[in-house]
């Protein structure tokens, strides 16, 4: 027979094995339930994603348990004694292995036949197979295979089943911790269970989140077949304990060659990690936050440095090639000396691009990248000599990188369905002054299905040829922008004053129609504006919606944007008794988020100490009214004062709440979680009832919200304190305390 | 109890003691079969061989032995004596410390997928797949003993009748008695005719009728192998074997045929020259 009959057998037996069969039976069911009940921000996290990562947690425990058992109880029971009696024992335990791996992927494969309908049912058009794919066989399968190896290896390793067992445990709960360090920036490389898979769209390609899904496969597959081989190498022969055994089988060259193989990959592939640059950490100075997960950066008004060049005119012309994922691009930039001497031009470019060649006034100069890389940049010098026009070529491309201070997140990358491009993504910004007259115009390519989108000015298109668009742009006295495009649909309409562009993704056409989401902005931004002034926008506004991936939304020039949740594809309104109408989705979201405009990014209300003040709790004040208003008091009643009401009971009733001293006796980080959770409650719940009694304490609502806009005009583009909020509705803290 | 025979093995089993039924037309085909029984003779030897565990324990002190097919080993001693190790060392599950463990003159672990090739061997502590059934098992182990697929199920059918498991062929192992799994044990060491089967207490557990058949089958498989069996029933090496070692307290006291250690101890049963040996401590 040969080695292959040889490990059909080893199969088979496993597959008759009561304890596989068992193991298998409770991954499969305990997964299928993960599929029924997981929850998640998009469907596709919900019904796809979540329930192969919750699922994996528990197959890689049950894996964990079988392995242990298929090597140690052989082992103790001497079954091994005459199996290894005819066979090489590192052979048997490479078969044994090979066999509960196959185990692991028969597992996966009874869960999608049974999961991949459910998903179908419950994403109907927004299921992409690739994402289902990528859930079972690229997060759960992987973390089952990575399981049986670590086991195995450390099994060998040690032959002791608490020691492989405390080991893999142990490398189980370092990924979960490091997986919520987010301060820590740990690599998503090292989430071997789970990943880093999160917020996938269900809307758009998930292509840069199925990226790290797959490197940080090919870098802990490496890793546990390392542990694995490391294993394999000290399989006890001979009688010999663990030193002697290892010189034995490194006397057998494949396998010291296949440790070496794979730690030399595993290396590599860590520190040629392709979609993150080597950015240092993020300097968080600047940075205000609400508490809750906004941030605004105030740039502080510091001298700028004395210019040296001047921008005076930039063409470019970039193609962006979605099959390749690469963009290329040639840039002209006719620049003044301004000190007229010889001296270094700097440009900015995407990390993961080069300048492939630099040519000054025509004639082809050397151009460096420097060693530095910041929030996804590098910066590339040359020398030019001293005249004083200068005209610079520059060609450039590569692949997108992103910023690795910020390593979970891939925000920027080309992909089939969806682009986004930072500005140095899209062309080498030059470090040079930007006058009124400066002409920034170009050229951009893209396959015919993708709309684009970029800020400070609309593309027009040029002409269509073999399914390729070219695009024609132009901006006077504005920086080159970045670039977004996908399957988007449009739609014009007035509010607050504004012209505003609601942009959305096409295959989202049905929820927005059918959520009347175009009429609640509309209605909502008027409501606003009117409560508290106008947005800090000028000409018009575009209203754009972001994959779920960007996990919330943002503000920058005439651009306010929103990730998908807020047209969710189910439920519309919150259901349920204790829903929260603020962590619903629809239009419940889509409303809190229009409000965040006026309050966490036109205005930043900063937290302190002492008081809940954040801007979620002035953020649900403001969407409670305009439900109100929109949907009446009766359902505004029931779905906000209610819900705050329970909520603040429960605050209230919280054991730490009331009894403060035993807070003291936890240690410092269990303290914090438990503040943390407490905290979310109150600034969402008891924040909002606070500015209900400040609104009574002000004579009503009309008088409250007229105080509230003298507030937010005064601060535009300014944090907002709670003493400046206490002193411009002229009340004192103790006025706002819900027990009096 | 029914008794029972063991089936015939090869047809070659008793062809060199039986040669009397060879005639003239048989005699050149089974020149060639004899010739090549003999050129493929088996032999294993220990040099000055000494095995000592962890703490110095010692196991086995400066034996040499020479062991060739066809024959019938016994290896007696007490609890302790080194048996067990003595067949570790021969089946390559453990290196000498010193010595040399020599298969056709050339070392042993240097042709260990050889031996492995050609042997059949009961541990005296063994585990089985318990969620196997015995035929399922039985075709586990030809798979790893690497037997011609096409011969499976013939060899598996005869090794099934040979130990009377006939009846067992689809019971899961779990289910079996002690002296079933043991006879498992036996059929799977039986498996693919090996040249050299090395049995540790292979009849333990197994009632009085099953000792005697099973002595039966070794002894026929001994004509044209080497078999080596640890026991600590005389009445079995008394009965089969043409070789008997004797093993106490890490080191040979005997190396001879039964018959003469009754001669040498003056008794007229082996477990009584045994036992003198024994309270002797080797010296005649």
């Amino acid at each position: 027979m040969t080695e292959w009959a040889t490990l059909i057998r080893e199969i088979r037996r496993l597959l008759r094995d009561r304890y596989c069969r068992i193991a298998i039976l409770i991954a499969v069911a305990v997964s299928l339930r993960f599929c029924l009940y997981s929850n998640g921000r998009t469907a596709t996290d919900a019904y796809i994603i979540e329930p192969a990562k919750s699922a994996a947690v528990f197959s890689v425990l049950i894996f964990v348990l079988l392995t242990l058992i298929q090597f140690h109880r052989d082992f103790k029971n001497r079954t091994d004694s005459i199996i290894f009696s005819y066979v090489n024992p590192v052979h048997q335990q490479i078969r044994r292995t090979i066999g509960l791996c196959f185990l692991t992927f028969l597992t996966t494969c009874f869960i999608a036949v049974v999961a991949y309908p459910w998903a179908a049912y419950r994403l109907g058009d927004y299921l992409k197979n690739e994402d289902f794919f990528v859930a079972w066989f690229g997060i759960f399968w992987p973390a089952s295979v990575f399981a049986v190896l670590l086991t195995a290896g450390f099994y060998m390793l040690f032959r002791r089943v608490e020691v492989a067992f405390l080991f893999v445990a142990a490398l189980i709960a370092a990924a979960n911790f490091l997986q919520g360090q987010f301060t820590l920036n740990p690599s998503y490389m090292y989430f071997w269970v789970q990943t880093s898979a999160a917020n996938f769209s269900d809307v758009v390609s998930n292509t840069f989140l199925i990226d790290l899904v797959w490197w940080n496969r090919l870098f802990c597959g490496l890793v546990a077949t390392l542990i694995w081989l490391l294993g394999i190498s000290s399989v006890r022969r001979y009688g010999f304990g663990w030193f002697h055994s290892l010189a034995v089988n490194a006397k057998s060259i494949w396998i010291p060659s296949c440790v070496a193989v794979s730690a030399v990959a595993a290396y590599f592939v860590f520190v040629y990690e392709p979609y993150f640059d080597r950015s240092l950490p993020i300097n968080f100075g600047p940075v205000i936050s609400s508490g809750t997960g906004i941030a605004t950066t105030f740039q502080a008004a510091t001298k700028p440095p004395e210019p040296t060049f001047r921008l005076l005119n930039q063409t470019t012309d970039v193609q962006i090639d979605t099959k390749r994922r690469r963009v290329s691009g040639e840039a002209i930039y006719q620049l003044e000396n301004l000190k007229g001497i010889a001296q270094s031009l700097s440009f900015d470019l995407s990390t993961g691009y080069s300048i492939e060649q630099a040519k000054v006034n025509g004639v082809v100069v050397p151009i460096v990248c420097g060693d530095k890389e910041e929030m996804g940049r590098a910066t590339w010098t040359m020398q030019v000599d001293a005249v004083q026009q200068i005209e610079v070529e520059l060609q450039y491309g590569g692949r997108v990188k992103n910023n690795g201070a910020l390593s979970q997140r891939p925000t920027f990358g080309i992909s089939e369905g969806f682009v986004w491009l930072s500005p140095a993504g899209f062309a080498p910004i030059a470090k040079a002054e930007l006058g009124k007259e400066s002409k920034i115009s170009g050229s951009f390519s893209l396959p015919e299905k993708l709309f684009p989108l970029l800020t400070n000015t609309t593309p027009e298109k040029i002409a269509t040829e073999d399914g390729i668009t070219k695009w024609s742009f132009s901006l006077n006295g504005s920086r080159a922008t970045g670039v977004s495009a996908s399957d988007y649909a449009s739609t014009k309409f007035q509010a607050g004053g504004l012209d505003v562009n609601f942009v959305h993704f096409s295959k989202h056409g049905q929820e927005v129609e059918s959520m009347k989401a175009v009429e609640v902005m509309k209605a909502s931004i008027d409501y606003f504006t009117s409560a508290y002034g106008p947005l800090p926008y000028k000409d018009h506004l575009v209203m754009l919606e972001l994959p779920a991936s960007f996990s919330g939304g943002f503000a920058a020039g005439n651009t306010s944007a929103m990730d998908e949740t807020s047209f969710a594809s189910e439920g519309f309104l919150p259901q349920g008794e204790f829903a929260n109408p603020d962590g619903g989705s629809g239009i419940e979201t889509l409303v809190h988020e229009i409000a965040h405009q006026w309050w966490g990014l036109a205005t930043m209300p900063v937290p302190d100490e002492n008081s809940l003040w954040t801007a979620e709790g002035i953020t649900c004040y403001s969407t409670y009214r305009f439900m109100e208003e929109y949907y009446g008091a009766e359902y505004a009643t029931k779905t906000y004062i209610d819900v705050w009401e329970r909520g603040r009971m429960r605050y209230e009733n919280a054991f730490y709440i009331r009894n403060p001293q035993y807070l003291k006796m936890l240690s410092p980080a269990d303290a914090s979680n438990v503040l943390g959770g407490l905290r979310s409650m109150a600034i969402y719940e008891v924040m909002s009832l606070q500015l209900l009694k400040a609104e009574a304490a002000c004579g009503g609502k009309e008088a409250f919200q007229k105080k509230l806009g003298d507030l937010y005009k005064s601060r535009i583009r300014q944090p907002v304190t709670y003493a400046d909020f206490l002193a411009a509705v002229g009340l004192k803290a103790e006025d706002l305390d819900l027990a009096k | 109890m029914k008794l029972w025979q063991p089936a015939t093995e090869s047809p070659l089993a008793n062809a060199e003691s039986d040669s009397s039924f060879i005639d003239s037309r048989h005699s050149i085909v089974l020149y060639s079969l004899l010739h090549r029984i003999r050129s493929t003779t088996l032999k294993l030897e220990l040099r000055n061989v000494s095995k000592f565990y962890r703490g110095k324990k010692v196991a086995l002190s400066n034996v040499t032995l020479r062991l060739e097919s066809p024959g019938l080993v016994g290896l007696v001693g007490p609890n302790g004596a080194g048996k067990s190790t003595l067949m570790k060392l021969l089946t390559a599950n453990l290196i000498p410390s010193q010595g040399d463990v020599l298969l056709n003159d050339n070392s042993l672990i240097a042709q260990e997928k050889k031996l492995k090739a050609s042997l059949g061997y009961l541990p005296q502590e063994f585990g089985l797949f318990e969620d196997l059934t015995t035929a399922q098992f039985l075709d586990y182990m030809a798979a790893l003993k690497q037997l011609k697929s096409d011969s499976v199920r013939v060899e598996i059918d005869r090794v099934i009748e040979a130990t009377n498991l006939q009846e067992k062929r689809h019971a899961r192992i779990r289910t079996l008695s002690g002296g079933q799994k043991q006879r498992v044990g036996i059929a799977q060491a039986l498996l693919g005719d090996p040249e050299l089967m090395i049995l540790d207490e292979p009849t333990v557990g197994l009632d009085p009728a099953e000792r005697v058949a099973f002595r039966n089958l070794f002894s026929k498989n001994a004509h044209n192998k080497l078999v080596i069996l640890s026991t600590h029933i005389i009445e079995d090496v008394q009965s089969v074997c043409n070789r008997l070692l004797v093993l106490d307290k890490a080191v040979v006291l005997y190396d001879g045929t039964p018959e003469g250690l009754m001669e040498r101890q003056g008794e007229s049963s082996l477990e009584a020259a045994y036992m003198r040996l024994m309270s002797a401590g080797g010296k005649a």
